[in-house]
C-alpha cells in the first residue's frame, strides 16, 4: 500500500475544525486559514497581499481580525488574544471566535488604509487603474475618508521602462503580489524588492518580466496602478469601454478573455472581468491568468495590410468586388474545376483558427456540394502519418482539469509555450495541492521540471520504448523495470516508488501528451505507446493530447478532416439530406500535409482556403506558395493582403476573431463562444456566410442559414447529441481557466468560490467511446543509441507561441512579443561544456547555423538540445527527426562565427 | 559606592582590557563545562538550564531552557544560531564578551550544541563588528586546532562546527527570523510566526537562536550550578546581567550586576552620578526600543519584572541616561529617524508609520508643528504601551512596536515640551546654553547629531 513515504500527497484527509465566525458556527479543515474559510462562508475580509494562487506574505496587514481563543486555564472560555491576528495566515483552531467587523478589526482596517495613502500620490485622474483599483475601492469601504498626512510624499524616479509593463512606483503598496506571481506561478525570478523602509520599491532584474509568457498577468494581479499595461497606457478610461466576454484566439487552453472596445477599436484584452464584490474585477481571488500573446497580440486585425473588401481577379489584378459577385465567381471557378477534373481535384482547407461552425460547414460543403473528402485543417505536422496519429490521440481524449487530479504524467513537450494557460493550470494544481507530477521523455517542459516528483529522461526516438516498458512494469514485469532503469538512468528505488504511486488507487490520474514535439515526428509510435500505458493504469486515468492549434479539437469534432464525420453516419446523412445510397466521401480525403505534393502532381487543381494562416504557418511554406501557381482555381478568405492572397482568383475579406461569432473547443473538450466584439470591418464577412453563399450558388441544399446560431444548433446535435446548453449560454459560460478548483481530498481548497450564479455552466464534453488500446505484450526493441562527441547534441524542437506567426507578426506590438532563439540544455551538459545560463552559442545543424542564447534547465535529457522552432532563424519542421547538431560557445563580446 | 559581594564572571577582565587566549582560558578552568556536558545526557543540560531560570539576554527575555525544549523530537539536523548582531542603540555588552572572552563564548556554544543536539552553529555577527569577527574567527580556528571543535569534540565522537557569518549592517537582521533569512542569503525580511524557528528555522530545520550573553551564561551555569545562578534573583529574573550604561553619567560602561540593582544605584553608585551633577531628565532603560522612565522612577528594580512594573522593558539592558540639557523632542526625533531608516519596509504599519512619525517629529522639532500633529502622533504611536496606537501589535515583527513605543512614551512624558515647540515655532533648547561644572557653557545644538537621512 502506497503511503506518504511514496509521495506526500497520499496523506490522510484533514480533520474538521469547528469554530465561530462573527457569531456563526462554521466548520473549516485543519490547516486552512481564517480568510479561506471566511470567503467560503461568504464573509469578505479585505486583503491586498493575499491571493489564492500565491504564497502567504502577510505584509499588507489589511486582513487583521479580532480573535478570541479558548483558554484552557479558564474552562476553555474564549479569551481575546493580546493582538489582532492576520486572517490570511492564522490557521483555524477548534473553538476559536473570529470577529471580522469588531471595533478592533475596523480600527485596524482604517489604520492600514490611512497608512497606505500616506505616501500614495492619488493621481487617480491620470491613473490607468482608476475605476478598477482596489485602493480606491477599499478607501471607500474601509478608509476614514479624510487625510491627516500633510508632509511631503515619497517620490521615486521612474525606472527604465519595460516595454510591456509600466512601473509607476509611487503608487505601489508593496504587497509583493507581482514578485510572488513571477516566482511562483510564472516560474521565473525576475522581480524583487529593493531598498528598505518607506524607501523600498519594486523592480526587475535580469531581462525583466517580459521574457516570460505569463508576465503580463502582474498587471491585473497588482491591486493598484503601479503595474499597468504600456500598450494601453493613457488610451482610455476603463468605464468608457465596452466589455465583451469572449475567448482567446491564440491559446488552445481555451482561456476566457474580455475584449475591451470602443469606436470600432480594440483597446485591451484581459482575463475575464467578473462582477465581484459589487464591482468589475479582473482575476481578483481567481486564477484567471492569460498569456502575453493573448493579452498583447489580439489586435492584429487592425494591421494596415487588412483588405476590407472582397476581390476578384480580372486579368493580372485583383479588383474590389461586391460580396455577391465574389461568391458567384468562386462558385463558377469551383464548378469549372469539378466539371473538368472531377470533385477530388478540389480541396477545402480550414484554418486551425476557424470556428467549429466554419469547420462544420466546410466539411458539409466539401462532402455534399463538391462531393469530395478533401477537407482538412491539419497542416502543422511533420508528416501525414503524424496527423493520423493525432487523430488517434483525439479519439481517445477524455477528462479535463475541472475536478483536478491525484497524479499527472506529462510526456515530452514545451507545454508552457504551446498551451500556456493549460500548462499553468496543470502546474499550479500540482504545486498548490502537492500532487505528484511525473515527466517522461527526451524533452521535459522546464516550467514543470522544478516541481516534478519524478523525471524519466531518454533520447529522442526512445519515448515510445520507455512508455511501453513503463506499461509493462505497471503490469508487474520486473524485467521491464530493470530495462527502464537502464535506459532512463532512474534509480531502482525511485522507480519502485513511482510504480507504487501509479498503482495507488487514484480517484483520477491524468496522462498528458504533446502532439507538438518535433511537429509530431514520433507520434505514430508515441501515441499508441501512451495509450497502452493508459490501459495498463486503468479506468481512473484520463488522456489529454495537447496541440497548439487553437481549435484543433473543435475542427476534429466538427468532422473537418479526412476520415471523420461530425457524428454518426446515419445522423449526418439525415441532417444533410442525403439518402442511404447518396455519396458521402469520408475516408478518401487527402491530408492537408500532402497538399503541395498533390498540387505538384496535378491531382489537386482547385483550392478553397478558409484563412490563409494555414498556408503561411505551414512547415513547407515555400513549397506550398510555389505550388499555388499551378492551381487552376484558388479562392481564399482572409484578413490581409499577402503574397498568398495576391495569388487568389477570388478573395473574400474575412471577419476577424473580434468581428464574428462562433464556437471554439479547447484541448480539454470544452466549448467557448467567440463573441462579436466589433462590427466586421468594411465589407468583411464571417467565413460561414462565404461558405453558405457559395454553396447556395452551386445549388447546394441545406445551406439556408440566417445566423451562426443555426449552424451551431445543427452541428451540436450531431457532435454532442446530449448537449443540453444553447449557443447563447456558451457566452456566459464560466471561467474554465479558474484555478479555484477544490481538491476533494486535500486540505488546501483553492480559494473562495465566488459568485457562482451566472457564470458557471457546465461545459460540453465530447466523449468518444474509443476502445482502449491494449498494453503491448512486449516492448518494441530499443532504438540504437547514437554516440555523441563532445559538443554534439540531438536537436528536439517544437513550435513556440512567441515565434513567427502569420497573425502575430501583424499585431501592433509584435516586435515586443517575439523572443530571440534559445537553446535549452541539461545542466549536466552545460557543466561539462562550461556554459552558463544566458551564454551565447552557435548551433550548427547540417547546412544551417543558428545563434542562440543558452538556457540551462532540467528540461531536455542529457545530450539533447531543445530549440523552439519559429524563434528567429530556428526552423526545423521538415527536417529529419532529431538532427545532429554541433554547439559552439560564443565568447562574450565576440561576434558569432559565420555560418558553415 | 556599594561593595560588590559577588564575583564578576562575565567580564572579570574588563577593566584590564585583556583578551584571553585559549591557553589563558584553559588555565582558568575553561572548557571544563564542555567536559561536563559531554558526560551528561542532552536532556540533563536542558534541565539544568531550565532550573537556573536563565532568560534570553537579547531583548525579549524568553526562558532559554524552555525555548530549547520546544525543538520537535527526532527532527535533524538542528542548528544553533548565536545572535551577535547587537545593533540596538545603546547596547554594547556582546562586543566585549566576544572580543575579550571569545573562548568562553565558544565554550557556551559547544555546551548548547550538545544540549540541543546540534552539530552546526552559526555566529551571525553585526557587519560593523569586524574586529570582533576577527577575534572570534581566530578563536574558532584555535579551537578547531585544539580538537574542541570539529568532527570529534575532545575525542567524544560528537561533532560541533562553528561558522562565523558577518552581517551587512542592518538592525533588522538582529530580529531572529530576519537573521535567518539573511543567513540563508535572502533579503533580511522577518518571517511570519508561527512557525517559530525552533520548529522551522534555518533552511526549514529546527533552529535555536540565542543572544551572545545568553549562550555565554550556559557554561557558567554548568560549572557553578543552577543554584549559584539563582542566588541572584529578583522575582523571575535570575543571574547576573550586563548593563550597558551610556549617556550623561560620569562613568558610562558595561556593568555586571545582579538584577536586584535599582536604577538609582546603577546611576548614582556605580556610574558615579550625572555628569556635571546635572538633573536627570529621563532614562531609556532597555535599549532605544522601550518606553522611557522619568526621575520619579529611580527606585525601579532593574530586573525584567521591575522595569515592566514601571511601564517599560528591560530589553537588552542598555540604559541610556539623559540630563536636563537634552531636548526630548529632539531625542525622540533622532530615535524615530533610526527606526524609519531601519524598518525593512515589508509590512504596512511599520513601513509607513515609522516614516510618517519621523516626518511629523522633524516638523515639530523644527518649529513647524501644529497641535493636530500631536493628536495624529499619539494616535499612530499609542500610549507608549504594547498594542496601543496604529502600529503596535499590528506589524509582522517587533520593530514596529519598537518604533512606536518610545514615541508614545515621549509624548506622554513630555507633552508640554512638544507643545512649547509648536507655540514657540522653534526648539527651545536650540542655542540654549547650559552651565557646565567647569564653568564653561555648552551649546547643545544640532551639529553633531548623526544623520540617518540623506
Ligand atoms: C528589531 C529587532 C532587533 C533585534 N536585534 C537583536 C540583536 O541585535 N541582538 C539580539 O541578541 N537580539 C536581538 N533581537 C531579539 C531577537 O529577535 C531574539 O529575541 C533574540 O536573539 C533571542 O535570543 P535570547 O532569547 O537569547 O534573547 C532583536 C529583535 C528585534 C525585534
Ligand atoms: S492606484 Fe488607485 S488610488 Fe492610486 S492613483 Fe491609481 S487609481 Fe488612484
Ligand atoms: S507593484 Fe503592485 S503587485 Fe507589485 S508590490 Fe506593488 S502594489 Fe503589489
Ligand atoms: S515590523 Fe517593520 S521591520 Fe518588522 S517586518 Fe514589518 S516593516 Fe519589517
Ligand atoms: S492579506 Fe493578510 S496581511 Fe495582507
Amino acid at each position: 500500500m502506497a503511503d506518504q513515504s511514496v509521495h506526500p500527497s497520499l496523506k490522510p484527509a484533514p480533520e474538521d475544525v469547528p469554530f465561530v465566525l462573527n457569531g456563526k458556527e462554521v466548520v473549516g479543515k485543519k490547516g486552512e486559514t481564517i480568510i479561506t474559510v471566511a470567503a467560503r462562508e461568504g464573509v469578505y475580509i479585505p486583503h491586498y497581499c493575499w491571493h489564492p494562487s500565491l504564497s502567504v506574505a502577510g505584509n499588507c496587514r489589511l486582513c487583521l481580525v479580532e480573535v478570541h481563543m479558548p483558554n484552557p486555564r479558564a474552562d476553555n472560555k474564549p479569551t481575546p488574544l493580546p493582538k489582532p491576528a492576520i486572517a490570511c495566515q492564522t490557521p483555524v483552531v477548534p473553538g476559536m471566535h473570529v470577529f471580522t467587523e469588531s471595533e478592533l478589526a475596523k480600527d485596524c482596517q482604517s489604520g492600514m488604509m490611512e497608512f497606505l495613502l500616506v505616501n500614495h500620490p492619488l493621481d487617480c485622474p491620470i491613473c490607468d487603474r482608476g475605476g478598477e483599483c482596489m485602493l480606491q475601492r477599499y478607501s471607500m469601504e474601509y478608509g476614514t475618508g479624510h487625510a491627516r498626512m500633510v508632509d511631503k510624499k515619497r517620490k521615486f524616479k521612474k525606472p527604465q521602462a519595460d516595454p510591456l509593463i509600466d512601473i509607476e512606483r509611487n503608487r505601489c503598496i508593496m504587497c509583493t503580489r507581482c514578485v510572488r506571481f513571477c516566482d511562483e506561478v510564472a516560474g521565473e525570478h525576475v522581480m524583487g524588492v529593493f531598498a528598505r523602509g518607506a524607501d523600498n520599491y519594486i523592480g526587475t532584474f535580469g531581462q525583466g518580466p517580459v521574457s516570460n509568457i505569463l508576465s503580463g498577468n502582474v498587471i491585473d494581479i497588482c491591486p493598484v496602478g503601479c503595474l499597468t499595461s504600456r500598450p494601453f497606457r493613457f488610451k482610455a478610461r476603463v468605464w468608457e469601454l465596452v466589455q465583451t466576454q469572449s475567448t482567446s484566439v491564440w491559446d488552445a487552453s481555451g482561456a476566457k478573455v474580455t475584449y475591451w472596445t470602443r469606436s470600432n477599436q480594440l483597446y485591451r484584452t484581459t482575463p475575464p472581468s467578473r462582477k465581484y464584490h459589487e464591482t468589475y474585477t479582473i482575476n481578483e481571488d481567481t486564477a484567471e491568468f492569460i498569456d502575453n500573446i493573448t493579452r498583447f497580440g489580439s489586435d492584429f486585425p487592425a494591421h494596415e495590410d487588412r483588405w476590407e473588401e472582397s476581390r476578384v481577379r480580372i486579368g493580372e489584378g485583383l479588383v474590389p468586388a461586391a460580396f455577391r459577385e465574389a461568391v458567384r465567381q468562386a462558385a463558377r471557378g469551383l464548378t469549372r474545376v469539378r466539371e473538368q477534373h472531377g470533385p477530388d481535384a478540389l480541396a477545402v482547407l480550414v484554418s486551425p483558427r476557424a470556428t467549429m461552425e466554419e469547420g462544420y460547414l466546410a466539411a458539409k460543403f466539401a462532402r455534399t456540394v463538391i462531393g469530395t473528402g478533401n477537407v482538412d485543417w491539419r497542416m502543422s505536422f511533420q508528416t501525414a502519418e503524424a496527423s493520423d496519429a493525432a487523430a488517434l490521440a483525439f479519439s481517445h481524449a477524455s477528462g479535463d482539469l475541472e475536478d483536478g487530479f491525484d497524479a499527472v504524467v506529462l510526456v515530452n513537450g514545451d507545454y508552457l509555450h504551446q498551451a500556456p494557460v493549460f500548462a499553468m493550470q496543470v502546474k499550479e494544481y500540482a504545486r498548490l495541492n502537492e500532487k505528484p507530477l511525473i515527466l517522461i521523455g527526451h524533452h521535459h517542459d522546464a516550467y514543470f521540471a522544478p516541481h516534478a516528483s519524478w523525471q524519466l529522461h531518454c533520447r529522442p526516438g526512445e519515448t515510445a520504448h520507455v512508455l511501453e516498458l513503463l506499461a509493462l512494469a505497471v503490469r508487474g514485469n520486473d524485467n521491464a523495470k530493470d530495462q527502464l532503469s537502464a535506459i532512463t538512468g532512474a534509480q531502482a528505488e525511485e522507480l519502485d516508488k513511482l510504480l507504487q504511486l501509479l498503482g495507488h488507487a487514484h480517484r483520477k490520474g491524468l496522462l498528458i501528451q504533446s502532439l507538438e514535439d518535433m511537429n509530431g515526428a514520433n507520434l505514430p509510435q508515441d501515441v499508441p505507446a501512451l495509450l497502452g500505458l493508459k490501459s495498463a493504469l486503468g479506468e481512473a486515468w484520463d488522456y489529454i493530447p495537447v496541440l497548439r492549434d487553437r481549435n484543433a479539437f473543435g475542427l476534429y469534432a466538427a468532422g473537418a478532416q479526412p476520415g471523420r464525420l461530425p457524428g454518426a453516419e446515419g445522423a449526418v446523412r439525415k441532417a444533410w439530406g442525403l439518402g442511404e445510397s447518396a455519396a458521402l466521401p469520408v475516408d478518401s480525403g487527402v491530408p492537408a500535409r500532402l497538399l503541395a505534393e498533390k498540387i505538384e502532381a496535378g491531382e489537386i487543381k482547385g483550392l478553397l482556403c478558409l484563412g490563409a494562416d494555414i498556408l503561411h504557418n505551414a512547415p513547407e511554406r515555400e513549397r506550398l506558395v510555389a505550388a499555388l501557381d499551378k492551381l487552376e482555381f484558388f479562392a481564399v478568405t482572409d484578413l490581409f493582403r499577402s503574397e498568398i492572397t495576391e495569388k487568389a482568383d477570388v478573395f473574400f475579406a474575412a471577419a476577424s476573431h473580434l468581428e464574428r461569432d462562433g464556437t471554439y473547443c479547447d484541448l480539454e473538450g470544452n466549448l467557448a463562444r467567440l463573441v462579436e466584439a466589433l462590427p466586421p470591418a468594411g465589407g468583411s464577412r464571417p467565413d460561414w456566410e462565404v461558405l453558405a453563399g457559395i454553396a447556395k450558388e452551386m445549388d447546394g441544399r441545406g445551406f439556408d442559414y440566417s445566423s451562426v446560431a443555426q449552424v451551431f444548433d445543427e452541428m451540436i446535435r450531431l457532435v454532442a447529441p446530449d448537449f443540453a446548453g444553447s449557443f447563447k449560454a456558451l457566452m456566459l459560460k464560466g471561467p474554465r481557466n479558474d484555478l479555484t478548483i477544490k481538491d476533494p481530498g486535500g486540505a488546501r481548497t483553492r480559494g473562495p468560490e465566488y459568485n457562482p450564479g451566472d457564470y458557471r455552466i457546465d461545459g460540453a464534453h465530447f466523449r468518444w467511446k474509443a476502445d482502449p488500446l491494449p498494453t503491448p505484450e512486449k516492448a518494441s526493441p530499443a532504438p540504437e543509441r547514437q554516440e555523441l562527441n563532445e559538443g554534439e547534441f540531438l536537436v528536439t524542437w517544437g513550435e513556440h507561441v512567441q515565434g513567427s506567426d502569420y497573425h502575430l507578426d501583424r499585431a501592433s506590438i509584435a516586435r515586443l512579443l517575439k523572443m530571440a532563439p534559445t537553446a535549452e540544455m541539461n545542466p549536466e551538459d552545460a557543466y561539462r561544456l562550461g556554459l552558463e545560463d544566458g551564454d551565447r552559442a552557435v548551433v550548427h545543424t547540417g547546412s544551417d547555423s543558428i545563434e542562440v542564447v543558452v538556457k540551462v534547465r532540467r528540461g531536455p535529457a542529457p545530450g539533447v538540445l531543445y530549440i523552439p522552432s519559429g524563434l528567429g532563424d530556428a526552423r526545423f519542421a521538415g527536417l529529419s527527426a532529431a538532427p545532429l547538431a554541433r554547439l559552439e560557445a560564443v565568447e562574450a563580446g565576440k561576434e558569432a562565427a559565420p555560418a558553415g | 559606592m556599594p561593595v560588590d559581594t559577588f564575583e564578576k564572571v562575565y567580564l572579570p577582565n574588563i577593566e584590564r582590557g585583556e583578551t584571553e587566549t585559549l591557553q589563558q582560558y584553559r588555565a582558568q578552568g575553561g572548557y571544563e563545562a564542555v567536559r561536563m556536558a559531554l558526560d551528561m545526557a542532552p536532556g540533563k543540560i536542558v534541565e539544568i538550564v531550565k532550573d537556573s531560570g536563565l532568560r534570553g539576554r537579547g531583548g525579549a527575555g524568553f526562558p532559554a531552557g524552555m525555548k530549547w525544549s520546544f525543538l520537535p523530537k527526532g527532527v535533524y539536523p538542528r542548528y544553533l544560531t548565536v545572535n551577535a548582531d547587537e545593533s540596538e542603540p545603546g547596547t554594547c555588552k556582546d562586543r566585549p564578551l566576544m572580543e575579550q572572552r571569545p573562548h568562553a563564548l565558544l565554550d557556551g556554544i559547544i555546551c548548547t550544541c550538545l544540549a540541543i543536539e546540534s552539530e552546526l552553529a552559526f555566529i551571525y555577527i553585526r557587519g560593523e563588528y569586524y574586529n570582533s569577527a576577527d577575534v572570534l574567527q581566530k578563536a574558532v580556528d584555535e579551537a578547531y586546532e585544539a580538537g574542541l571543535l570539529g568532527a570529534d569534540v575532545l575525542g567524544s565522537g560528537r561533532r560541533v562546527d562553528v561558522v562565523v557569518h558577518r552581517g551587512a549592517g542592518a538592525y533588522i537582521c538582529g530580529e531572529e527570523t530576519a537573521l535567518l533569512t539573511s543567513l540563508e542569503g535572502y533579503r533580511g525580511y522577518p518571517k511570519l510566526k508561527p512557525p517559530f524557528p525552533a520548529v522551522s528555522g534555518l533552511y526549514g530545520k529546527p533552529t535555536i537562536i540565542n543572544n551572545v550573553e545568553t549562550i555565554f551564561s550556559v557554561p557558567l551555569i554548568l560549572t557553578k550550578g543552577a543554584d549559584w545562578f539563582k542566588s541572584f534573583t529578583h522575582e523571575r529574573s535570575t543571574g547576573l546581567r550586563l548593563y550597558s550604561v551610556s549617556g550623561h553619567v560620569k562613568k558610562p560602561g558595561v556593568y555586571e550586576l545582579p538584577m536586584t540593582v535599582t536604577l538609582r544605584e546603577l546611576i548614582y553608585d556605580y556610574c558615579g552620578g550625572m555628569r556635571n551633577d546635572h538633573d536627570l531628565k529621563f532614562v531609556i532603560p532597555g535599549g532605544s526600543s522601550v518606553p522611557w522612565l522619568l526621575p520619579d522612577q529611580l527606585d525601579t528594580v532593574m530586573s525584567m519584572e521591575g522595569v515592566q512594573e514601571a511601564g517599560s522593558f528591560l530589553g537588552s539592558a542598555a540604559v541610556m541616561v539623559m540630563d536636563h540639557t537634552v531636548c526630548p523632542v529632539w531625542a525622540i526625533e533622532n530615535l524615530a529617524a533610526f527606526y524609519r531608516h531601519e524598518s525593512c519596509g515589508q509590512c504596512t504599519p511599520c513601513r509607513e508609520g515609522s516614516s510618517w512619525m519621523h516626518k511629523i517629529l522633524m516638523r515639530i522639532e523644527h518649529g513647524q508643528g501644529t497641535m493636530e500633529d500631536l493628536d495624529t502622533l499619539a494616535s499612530i504611536a499609542g500610549e507608549g504601551k504594547p498594542n496601543t496606537g496604529m502600529i503596535s501589535g499590528r506589524s509582522i515583527c517587533a520593530l514596529g512596536d519598537a518604533a512606536a513605543w518610545p514615541v508614545g512614551s515621549a509624548l506622554r512624558c513630555f507633552r508640554s515640551e512638544f507643545e512649547e515647540h509648536i507655540k514657540l515655532g522653534h526648539c527651545p533648547y536650540k542655542n540654549k546654553r547650559f552651565w557646565m561644572a567647569d564653568g564653561k557653557f555648552v551649546n547643545e545644538s544640532f551639529e553633531h547629531r548623526p544623520s540617518w537621512h540623506h
